[in-house]
């Protein structure tokens, strides 16, 4: 079931808040990809990301009774996910110094068809084999940013956060917010030139 | 316009990447869609923050759908207080060991002649031995998780299957009449045999009837016929009564009782299922549980 307005949404996580796991399986249908691709800026590593999200949305669960709607709760999930993720790399000494791109580390030698978030599906192999080669290229380059450029870039042009919401998330001023992320379109346009994609 | 609005290309350049994300005020915003009708360079760079979004947007990963059941799974044992699950290679492998001990240690007794003195037969150890089947006594795993881990991971029901396990089904999901103990459970059929089985994901439509289902508790809504591509239930609310019948021709009968949203199905070979049951937008939805 979609959320489909504001009110729709209130009354999920107020459901959700009483104890109502479906209220929040439809929560999660909202939550969880940004919830694991912020985990995944940050951990580099696909195996790492899903067990943060996993306890990133385990804690959401715990701490929805306390949330009192004063921001959305994309950002106050997503803020969850931060301080999971870095708990999970203090505990487990986790951080992936490999620049290596995340699809060939785990699919070396291997054609592997990429979940693709693309809604133009083309019937033509080539130009689909072509896309798929660009996203491939694209998640490389943005695992060679410094961590700091990838968040912001995932949250924004991936989560769709909105400058403010990144600003609570990331503990940024506005000012700060719009500087690293123009400094990170531009770095990855530069990387994704040299590699012929942009 | 006003000359205090416009903007250089300098100006331009550092609104750009928030124009493209629609994050400046109107007269910003009317500042720099000034400037870009007249400059081509701010124009172009432009295009390309929005390439670079477009292309961000499309390598978006996502999680593996595993992701969303172990949460709703560790969230719903955390509301009935149980532990964290154990794998099953784990929990197969300790009962495993901790009979493989009991075995040499009854062996060593048996040898020292103090079983013999107890009237400790050969023929006894021989059911204990490690390369029979394992029959985990039940105090030894929660009786509930195993059922759930059971019809959760198909391969685990495979393994049990073929050691012929038979455990004794929980009181709180036992058939109603009977009380734990009393009644052997099989674990469920995944390994084919002439008749098809339940241990799957359904989502059924409403058969018949006025199509109102709105408003109505899950077990008024199952009280009816309900219907896939492959299978037809009938479900009898006041006797409890199932029937399920295959389009392939095959009909089985059965009890169902409803416990919240927990659904179970007692077939009349003795087959206990649980499903999580839920109506959605018309549809019965059915998980094994």
């Amino acid at each position: 079931m979609k959320l489909t307005d504001d009110r729709d949404l209130q009354k999920t996580i107020r459901a959700a808040q009483k104890g109502d796991e479906r209220a929040f399986e439809r929560l999660l249908a909202l939550v969880e990809a940004p919830v694991y691709r912020l985990a995944l800026s940050m951990t580099r590593h696909r195996e790492d990301a899903e067990d943060a999200a996993q306890e990133a949305l385990i804690k959401l669960w715990r701490s929805l009774p306390s949330y009192r709607f004063e921001c959305p709760i994309l950002p106050y999930a997503l803020q969850i996910a931060k301080n999971a993720v870095l708990d999970l790399l203090r505990r487990e000494h986790v951080h992936r110094e490999n620049t290596v791109s995340m699809v060939r580390e785990e699919n070396e030698g291997e054609a592997v068809e990429l979940d693709v978030a693309d809604t133009d599906v083309s019937a033509d192999p080539v130009r689909s084999y072509e896309r798929q080669e660009r996203v491939r290229a694209v998640r490389e380059a943005i695992s060679l940013l410094p961590d700091e450029q990838r968040q912001i870039l995932v949250l924004r042009d991936m989560n769709g956060c909105s400058y403010e919401q990144i600003g609570q998330i990331l503990g940024l001023e506005m000012g700060t917010v719009k500087s690293r992320l123009s400094r990170a379109r531009k770095n990855l346009a530069e990387i994704l030139k040299t590699r012929n994609i942009f | 316009m006003r000359e205090q609005d416009t903007i250089t290309c300098e100006q331009a350049e550092l609104l750009l990447h928030a124009y493209a994300d629609g994050e400046l005020n109107s007269q910003e915003r009317a500042a720099v869609q000034a400037h870009l009708d007249g400059c081509p360079s701010c124009r172009a760079a432009l295009d390309e923050i929005e390439a670079m979004s477009t292309l961000l947007a499309q390598a978006a990963e996502r999680p593996s759908p595993a992701l969303r059941a172990r949460v709703l799974r560790a969230i719903s044992e955390e509301g009935r207080g149980n532990a964290p699950r154990v794998p099953m290679w784990r929990r197969w492998g300790t009962v495993a060991a901790a009979f493989a001990c009991v075995f040499v240690v009854a062996m060593a007794l048996f040898a020292g002649g103090i079983l013999d003195d107890v009237g400790f037969a050969a023929d006894e150890d021989m059911a204990m031995a490690p390369d029979a089947a394992p029959q985990a006594p039940m105090e030894s795993v929660p009786s509930d998780e195993r059922v759930e881990d059971w019809w959760a991971d198909e391969d685990a029901a495979d393994d049990v299957t073929d050691n012929l396990l038979d455990v004794t089904p929980p009181a709180d999901i036992a058939p109603e009449g009977s009380t734990a103990g009393d009644k052997e459970y099989d674990a469920p059929s995944s390994t084919g045999g002439e008749k098809p089985s339940l241990a799957k994901s359904y989502t059924l439509k409403r058969v018949g009837g006025d199509g109102q289902i709105g408003g109505l508790s899950l077990g008024e809504m199952l009280d009816g016929e309900w219907a896939s591509e492959e299978l037809f239930l009938s479900f009898a609310r006041h006797s409890g009564e199932l029937k399920l019948e295959w389009r392939a021709g095959d009909v089985r009968m059965g009890r169902f009782s409803l416990d919240g949203d927990i659904l179970t199905i007692t077939l009349e070979d003795g087959e206990v299922l649980l499903f999580r049951a839920w109506v959605e937008e018309g549809c019965l939805c059915l998980i094994p549980r």
